[in-house]
């Protein structure tokens, strides 16, 4: 199963729309959609405006790939449950967003913990299918280095 | 310990250090009740929720944060953003606890605006990205992604 979700604050109507008509395309491929406030109600695919946080993360859980916004808790969420990523960044020119933080976002993301990119609505359905072949789940991935720096400062090791 | 923040993202990103805490008796504080159940067993506070952009929400939460640093006193404060972990190092430095400042992996191109301000009262100051590293801090240490 694909799971689309675009946060609980600003519509995505570009996402949404983009993967309903993917979903139109590939009736075997099961699609639940988390939409928010977006206007366009998808035909084509299955979908709740908001998810408590508990169904949020069990919708992870049990998917094969998160298609969503470039949102850091999105992300957060996916690499505590282990599951690939593909995301699609909001535009502030196209007024999703206050700034261009989700360009930015995916930029640096890109390739790490089983992220992918589409850059935009064209590309998605081209990066979808190829994701869909290639992407592997990467597995519960913790965040190493990062607790080792903080449980060393704890301990009084030479910071 | 307490480890201290609003919603969302930045409590997320204090959840994926947890494994640091091992061991230390954790005190959790945030803006929803409804994140308790994913530290059950720790202590767990509700702090109100405030941006820099409100001054009067602002007061009311720095009331909180310093009844709760005065009631706990606790020995580490920990923080991942944003205004309420800025108020608690910052306090937290009239207790003499030991600070850490997580700044969000979302500020990819600038720090936050809390995580700027608070490096002086931050003992440890991380920032998640190499390109925001200064030799006089903030350090990059890794990242929660």
């Amino acid at each position: 199963m694909i799971f689309v979700t675009v946060g609980g604050q600003t519509p995505f109507d570009r996402l949404v729309r983009a993967m309903d008509a993917w979903s139109g395309k590939h009736p075997r491929e099961r699609v639940f959609a988390q939409i928010g406030e977006t206007d366009h109600e998808p035909s084509h695919m299955e979908f709740v405006r908001f998810l408590p946080p508990g169904r949020y993360e069990r919708r992870m859980e049990n998917c094969d790939l998160v298609v969503s916004h470039a949102g850091t808790g999105v992300l957060l969420v996916a690499a505590r449950v282990g599951v690939p990523v593909l995301m699609m960044p909001r535009s502030a020119r196209l007024g999703e967003t206050r700034n261009e933080h989700q360009a930015a976002t995916c930029r640096h993301l890109a390739g790490r913990c089983g992220f992918r990119v589409a850059l935009s609505d064209e590309d998605l359905p081209a990066m979808l299918d190829e994701a869909r072949d290639t992407l592997s789940r990467p597995g519960v991935l913790p965040a190493d280095q990062l607790v080792a720096a903080i449980s060393g400062f704890l301990r009084g090791d030479g910071v | 310990m307490l480890a201290i923040s609003s919603g969302g993202g930045h409590w997320l990103e204090m959840l994926r250090v947890r494994p640091a805490f091992q061991g230390c008796e954790m005190i959790w504080a945030t803006v929803h009740r409804g994140y308790a159940a994913q530290v059950e067993g720790d202590r767990f506070h509700v702090i109100p929720d405030a941006t820099r952009w409100n001054k009067l929400k602002l007061i009311r939460l720095a009331f909180s944060v310093l009844i709760l640093l005065i009631r706990l006193r606790p020995d580490v404060v920990f923080s991942a953003g944003a205004a309420p972990g800025y108020l608690a190092l910052r306090m937290g430095k009239w207790f003499r606890a030991r600070t850490i400042w997580l700044d969000s992996i979302a500020n990819v191109e600038e720090l936050s605006m809390s995580g700027q301000i608070v490096g002086r009262y931050a003992d440890l100051w991380l920032t998640q990205w190499a390109h925001l590293s200064r030799p006089r801090g903030p350090e990059f240490r890794g990242a929660v992604l």
